[in-house]
C-alpha cells in the first residue's frame, strides 16, 4: 500500500457541533501535504484526531495500512505518527537536548532503557542521536540552552526535532513556519525538504501560502470541517470554492 | 560528638529522608499532605515487627518501606483520580484517617504510644539518608527522571510521546510513600517511642514547606531545604523570644525572592559553568 496515512470518512462532533464532516484523504509515502483553510476550519482538530487527543465520532484512520482508530493516544507514535504543536509545548526549564530526548520515549524497550542514566553519561547513544536530530533541523548549537531562553521560532523547530526522534513515518507539523522571519522560513523549508527526502512523510497545517506552495505538492483545503478542494497548489487556487472561502462570495 | 550536636544531626538526617518522601510526588506534580500518614504506617509496622517478631530493626525499616510503597499503590487508585488542590485535600484526608486509626489501635498502644525496644543509631540513619539521596539523584538522571519532569509539566504531551502518565504518577506517589515508611521506621527505632501525635497534618505541612522552599526543580532543593530549616531555628536560638518571628520573616522572604525555591536549575548551570571548563557538545551553553 503506497498510502502511508489514510483517513476514511472521519467525523467529529463536540456535543451537537460537528467540526469535522465526513473527511477522507490519503497521503502517499514521502509526499509533502498541506492542510489549509480559514481559521476555525478544523485543521488542528484533524491533527488531534490523527494523534488520538480526541476520539473520532465516525470513520477510520489508517497508518501504513493498519487501522489505528481505536489505538490509545499513548501508543500512536509507535504506530508511526508523530507531531508538533501549534503552541510551544516544551518543558521550559529543561535543556534543548533533554527536551528532544523526551521524543525518544516511543522507542525505548524495557527497564534497562528506562533506568539508563542518560542525563549523567555524556556521549551516550541517546545523546548522540538527539544531537543528530537537532543537527538535522540546524539547532545543534542550542543543545545545552534552556528551552525558555530561546526565541519562539527556534522553540518551534525544537519541537520538530523532538517529533523526528520518535522514529515515526508521518510527521504532523502544526504551523511550523509561524513566527519565523523570511530567512528562517527558507531554512526551514530546505530542512523539511531534506527530511522528506530521507523518507519521512510530512503533513503541515500552515497559513503561509507561499510556504505551502513552495514546499507541498499536495494541498487539502478545509472549510467548516469539510474538504472543499484537493490537488496541487495551482489546482486548488483555481477552485471557486477555495476563493470563496478565503475572500468571500462576491470575489468568486 | 556532644549529645546536642548528635541530636540535631539525627533530626537533620531524618528531615532529609522525609524531604525526599515529599519531593517524589511533587516531582510529578502532586502535593502530598498525607506524608505523615505514611511515616506513621512505617513507624508502627516496623516497630511491631521488631518488638513482636524480633525482626532486626534495619530489616524492619526496609520492610516498612516496602509496606508503605505497596499501600500507596493501592491508595493511589482513588487518590490520584483527583488533581491539584483536590489531590492535596484527598491526601490530607488520608493522613487524618490514619491519625485516628493510630489513636484507636490498641495493639500498638493507641493514644498512650508505643515503646520500641530495638535501636538504630546515628550511623544507620546517616547511611539510609545517604542511600535515599543517592537513589533519588540517580533516578533523576535516568530516562525515568526525565519522563517524570515531562509528566509534571504537561500530561497531554507526555502521553502523546508514549509516556504512561498514570504509571509515572502512581510510581512517584508510591516511591515517596516508601521513603516515608523508611523514615518512620528509622524514627521509631532511634527515639524508642512512637505516638499518634507525631503523625499529624502539622508534620506533613512542615516537610512540604521546607521542600517547596528548598526548591523542587532539582534533586538538591529538598536537601538544601532540610538543612536550612533544621539548622536555622537552632542558629537563631541566641535570641530565644524572637527566633520564630525571625524564622517566619526568613520564610516569607524566601518565598518573595526565590519563588522557585532556594536551589533551582539556574544554580546548577552556574556551578556547571564554574567547574566545567572543557565543554563537550550539548552542555556548552548557559
Amino acid at each position: 500500500m503506497a498510502d502511508v496515512l489514510c483517513l476514511e470518512g472521519i467525523s467529529k462532533s463536540f456535543g451537537g457541533l460537528e467540526v469535522i464532516k465526513n473527511l477522507s484523504f490519503a497521503v502517499a509515502r514521502g509526499q509533502r501535504t498541506a492542510l489549509v483553510g480559514p481559521n476555525g476550519a478544523g485543521k488542528s482538530t484533524v491533527f488531534n484526531l490523527i494523534s488520538g487527543v480526541y476520539p473520532v465520532t465516525a470513520g477510520r484512520i489508517r497508518v501504513n495500512g493498519r487501522d489505528i482508530t481505536e489505538v490509545p493516544s499513548r501508543l500512536r507514535m509507535r504506530c508511526g505518527v508523530s507531531r508538533s504543536f501549534q503552541n510551544i509545548r516544551l518543558v521550559p526549564h529543561l535543556s534543548v537536548l533533554e527536551n528532544v530526548m523526551i521524543g525518544q520515549t516511543p522507542r525505548i524497550s524495557g527497564p534497562a532503557d528506562i533506568l539508563y542514566p542518560l542525563r549523567l553519561v555524556r556521549g551516550s547513544r541517546w545523546q548522540r542521536e538527539a544531537l543528530a536530530a537537532l543537527d538535522r533541523v540546524g539547532l545543534a548549537e542550542f543543545a545545552g540552552s534552556q528551552a525558555h531562553d530561546l526565541p519562539y521560532g527556534v522553540q518551534k523547530q525544537i519541537e520538530i526535532a523532538r517529533a523526528l526522534l520518535g522514529g515515526a513515518d508521518v510527521l504532523l507539523l502544526d504551523e511550523p513556519a509561524a513566527g519565523l522571519n523570511a530567512q528562517e522560513t527558507e531554512d526551514l523549508m530546505a530542512r523539511l525538504e531534506s527530511i522528506s527526502g530521507q523518507g519521512a512523510t510530512i503533513v503541515v497545517v500552515e497559513h503561509n501560502m507561499q510556504f505551502v506552495g513552495a514546499l507541498c505538492g499536495h494541498v487539502i483545503v478545509l472549510d467548516f470541517g469539510e474538504k472543499i478542494a484537493e490537488g496541487t497548489p495551482a489546482e486548488v487556487r483555481r477552485e471557486p470554492r477555495v476563493v470563496e472561502a478565503y475572500l468571500g462570495v462576491n470575489a468568486a | 560528638m556532644s549529645g546536642y550536636i548528635e541530636g540535631i544531626l539525627v533530626i537533620l538526617l531524618l528531615n532529609i529522608v522525609f524531604a525526599y518522601a515529599v519531593y517524589w510526588p511533587l516531582a510529578a506534580g502532586q502535593l502530598n499532605l498525607g506524608v505523615a500518614g505514611f511515616v506513621g504506617i512505617g513507624a508502627y509496622a516496623s516497630a511491631y515487627a521488631s518488638n513482636e517478631y524480633g525482626v532486626p530493626p534495619y530489616l524492619a525499616s526496609l520492610g516498612a518501606a516496602l509496606v508503605t510503597f505497596a499501600a500507596a499503590i493501592i491508595i493511589a487508585v482513588p487518590v490520584l483520580r483527583t488533581r491539584g488542590i483536590y489531590l492535596a485535600l484527598a491526601t490530607f484526608a488520608f493522613g487524618q484517617v490514619l491519625h485516628s486509626l493510630f489513636l484507636n489501635l490498641d495493639v500498638v498502644g493507641g493514644a498512650a504510644g508505643y515503646p520500641v525496644n530495638a535501636y538504630i543509631g546515628i550511623g544507620g540513619i546517616a547511611t539510609c539518608a545517604l542511600g535515599v539521596f543517592l537513589v533519588t539523584l540517580f533516578l533523576d538522571r535516568t530516562r525515568f527522571g526525565l519522563n517524570m519532569v515531562a509528566v509534571h509539566h504537561d500530561n497531554a504531551v507526555s502521553d502523546l510521546f508514549g509516556i504512561n502518565v498514570r504509571l509515572y504518577q502512581t510510581l512517584a506517589f508510591a516511591i515517596g510513600a516508601g521513603i516515608a515508611g523508611l523514615g518512620g521506621g528509622l524514627y521509631g527505632h532511634h527515639f524508642s517511642y512512637i505516638e499518634p501525635q507525631n503523625y499529624t497534618i502539622l508534620f506533613s505541612i512542615f516537610v512540604v514547606l521546607f521542600v517547596l522552599l528548598g526548591g523542587t526543580q532539582t534533586v538538591f532543593g529538598p536537601l538544601l531545604g532540610a538543612i536550612f530549616f533544621t539548622l536555622l531555628p537552632e542558629a537563631l536560638r541566641a535570641s530565644e523570644e524572637w527566633r520564630y518571628a525571625i524564622f517566619a520573616v526568613l520564610i516569607i522572604g524566601t518565598m518573595i525572592l526565590r519563588p522557585q525555591g532556594l536551589f533551582t536549575v539556574h544554580e546548577i548551570r552556574i556551578f556547571r559553568r564554574l567547574f566545567d571548563r572543557g565543554t563537550p557538545p550539548g552542555r556548552a551553553h548557559g
